[in-house]
């Protein structure tokens, strides 16, 4: 099963043999040598593995890759090639991340928050981005947000 | 090629006054600082986890050295005694000391570069020394003569190291008083920053481990069939208490894992259960513990008190919980190792490598990479010892990467803690008496024996002793009791305990006296000028004193650790029985003055 991936490292067309119930996770990590996606727990729990399929966010350490079929994968290294994103340019801007681990996985989440509601409240924020920090960069993630949201 | 700038092998007469003993010379010669190139190379001598110093050492150098910040090019520094913490006299990051240890030595040596490319220039066109400006990265002279750092650096090289050069006061600092932009930002928001986890190597297997679920156990056993039945699982690594499967990716080899069936020696803690760990501290609160501080006389000071008031206080172990579970990389060679590892302590690292590996310190190379979290955990070389065995056995490179599970059951956790806390009060509400006794485990014990001086280990009891409150009469004992649980330094060491002890406290004492927690505690620092500051900051910050709405509580507490004071004021609303969130909360630190 091959995955499709819209991140521009794999744009050369790489194309590997993997069991079918690899987690997306591992096959993005192990296999194609994206390393921007996270372990964090592999139960689904702490978000640091959250990529885009076709758009949606998806923790990608419990969706085997047999399920994955044709869908277009959006990895944290597929954002922008040069940190242009509005959200990464927020994230520079308000110095969000400390030891930075949690931080691929909490941009997807904050990148399909704000594709599916342009001005998300605070309320919106604390529903949508349940992402684990044990850094405690939370205040600094909502800030990014509010700035990126008026960008 | 251009040569490197060694500035801290050319300074090495700055240590050999601040060290017991002069460094060796180390065997990477390169100096904090290489500015023969553009972007420049600055090689930081602590481990980013987190805390921010990957920024904050180079803006000391920065700041003197008058750099230009945007053509700073970051990284880590190897294993390498010459890049050792002048306050801890070796390479590592723990104690709260990176920014302290280094605050003198790289200013210096920035300002010392900086007068020896002035001087460089100066040389160069001719011109008096004093003539020549040093700014962003040139020196430049009103004639209109500009040159760039690495331009001169050849030149400068040469010259006799400066010295004694006066350092700028906070008042001209351009950088130091900022918050700067955090150099390895761009990397953590693109996917770039190499974390332990992160390493790719050419011919790399991928492994991971279960180790005996009970401390002190042993393998005794295991059938590697089923492991190695797995599709991509190349082989299966005994340890002396643990069994790790090899293959060609994580997913792989978590799968082999999982087939397994090791047979265990669980050893002396076969039965042990948390109840009994629990008990076990409470018992030992009858003993009388070593003294850690004694002043005045606390039991007179009791019997003389209007109202005594007394609390124990129970802390589970703490996992430290990273978000980057545990990894490591080693090659290992007849001749060499080399190591990619998320460690707080390269050199210890290394030694615990060389020793595995069968060969020389000077044989094994260390790189440190990012840490993606650690609070302490990644200063144990647990792990090290781990993948530098299963990659000698294997033969080829290999990346240990634990689960989760494995991370979260094999911490060294933050030690379990009881304490009684007995204070006496006299009738106006003052505290004629604090009596402490700590009963926990002892981390030295384990890490560093030598510690621990007849029964006291002083990571225990920090922050119960120098209790900051105006008290005549004061005792702090310890209990060292060991319970089977194997603990480490969880940031902050005793700090978080006894922060946490003392300040539930003093609201205790506060409620018996019929005061405000933040009157009662005013008072009470009337003689400490920093404490009272933080007060009075929380105070305003807060709206203290203010009513709040129906559901709502407000509570503070301060500590002082490692030379900084923080406090905070936080509002809970109240929502169900036993449920609570948190509103708000309003902060204010004082943060040690390195400068007076």
């Amino acid at each position: 099963m091959m995955p499709a991936s819209s991140s521009r490292r794999t744009a050369a067309g790489m194309q590997r043999e993997v069991d079918g119930d690899t987690p997306l996770l591992w096959v993005l990590r192990d296999t194609l040598g994206l390393t921007g996606t996270k372990y964090g727990c592999g139960i689904a729990v702490c978000g640091a593995c959250t990529v885009h399929v076709d758009g949606k966010p998806a923790r990608s350490c419990m969706l085997p890759i047999e399920s994955v079929g044709d869908a277009v994968i959006t990895t944290i290294e597929g954002l922008s090639a040069d940190r242009s994103h509005k959200v990464q340019k927020a994230w520079i801007a308000e110095n969000v991340p400390e030891c930075g681990y949690c931080q691929s996985g909490m941009i997807m989440a904050a990148v399909a928050l704000l594709t599916q509601n342009k001005t998300p409240s605070d309320a919106d924020i604390d529903r949508a981005m349940s992402n684990i920090c044990r850094c405690g960069t939370y205040h600094r993630v909502r800030a990014a947000i509010h700035r990126a949201a008026k960008a | 090629m251009l040569p490197w700038l060694d500035w801290w092998w050319k300074q090495s007469f700055l240590q050999v006054r601040r060290a017991a003993r002069p460094l060796p010379r180390s065997h990477c010669r390169s100096g904090f600082t290489s500015i023969a190139t553009t972007p420049s190379r600055w090689t930081v001598p602590s481990v980013e986890m987190g805390q921010g110093i990957s920024t904050a050492l180079p803006m000391l150098i920065a700041e003197e050295l008058e750099a230009d910040w945007a053509s700073i090019r970051m990284e880590f520094a190897m294993a390498d005694r010459a890049f050792a913490n002048p306050l801890l006299r070796q390479q590592g990051t723990y104690s709260s000391a990176a920014v302290r240890g280094f605050f003198e030595p790289l200013r210096q040596a920035g300002a010392a570069a900086r007068e020896m490319l002035r001087r460089a220039a100066a040389e160069q066109w001719r011109a008096p020394v004093a003539e020549c400006e040093v700014v962003n990265g040139h020196v430049t002279h009103r004639s209109g003569r500009r040159s760039n750092f690495s331009q001169l650096a050849e030149a400068a090289a040469r010259l006799p190291v400066a010295a004694n050069i006066p350092l700028k006061p906070r008042d001209q600092w351009r950088l130091l008083d900022k918050p700067m932009p955090r150099l390895d930002v761009p990397v953590k928001i693109h996917g770039s920053a190499q974390y332990g986890i992160d390493i790719r190597l050419p011919d790399m297997l991928i492994a991971t481990i279960a180790a005996c679920p009970v401390l002190g156990g042993t393998l005794k056993s295991v059938d590697p069939a089923p492991a190695l039945a797995v599709a991509g699982v190349r082989h299966v690594v005994r340890l002396a208490n643990a069994v790790a499967v090899v293959g060609s990716g994580y997913w792989q080899a978590r799968k082999g894992l999982l087939a397994l069936e090791p047979q265990w020696d669980l050893g002396a803690n076969a039965s042990l259960k948390s109840a009994e760990i629990e008990s076990a501290l409470a018992a030992a609160l009858q003993d009388e513990g070593a003294e850690a501080e004694k002043v005045g006389d606390v039991n007179l000071g009791l019997q003389s008190s209007a109202q005594v008031v007394e609390a124990v206080y129970s802390l589970p172990p703490l996992a430290h919980a990273a978000m980057e579970p545990i990894a490591a990389t080693a090659i290992v060679t007849n001749d060499r190792c080399e190591l990619w590892a998320p460690t707080q302590g390269p050199i210890v690292a290394q030694l615990v490598a060389s020793r595995i590996a069968g060969l020389k310190p000077e044989q094994v190379a260390v790189h440190t990479t990012y840490l993606g979290g650690s609070f302490g955990r990644k200063s144990d070389m647990d792990f090290i010892a781990q993948v530098v065995q299963i990659a000698k056995e294997v033969g080829r490179p290999v990346k240990l990467v634990w689960s989760r599970e494995e991370d979260m059951q094999h911490d060294f956790y933050r030690p379990p803690a009881t304490a009684r806390l007995r204070a006496g009060l006299d009738a106006s509400g003052g505290v004629v008496a604090w009596d402490v006794r700590l009963v926990s485990p002892s981390i030295m014990r384990r890490m560093v024996p030598a510690r621990v001086t007849n029964g006291l280990d002083p990571t225990s009891v920090e922050g119960f002793t120098e209790l900051p409150y105006a008290v005549a009469n004061r005792r702090v004992a310890y209990v060292l009791k060991e319970v089977g649980v194997p603990v480490g330094v969880w940031r902050s060491v005793g700090n978080s305990i006894s922060g946490f002890m003392n300040e539930v406290f003093v609201d205790e004492l506060a409620h018996a006296a019929k005061q405000d927690p933040l009157t009662f505690r005013r008072a009470l620092l009337a003689h400490k000028p920093r404490h009272r500051a933080v007060v009075e900051r929380l105070a305003t910050l807060s709206g203290w004193g203010q009513s709040l709405p129906a559901g709502r509580h407000r509570g503070l507490a301060l500590h002082e650790s490692f030379g900084s004071i923080v406090g905070e004021v936080v509002e809970l609303l109240k929502q169900e029985a036993a449920c609570a969130s948190i509103a708000s909360a309003a902060s204010s630190t004082a943060v040690s003055p390195l400068i007076p």
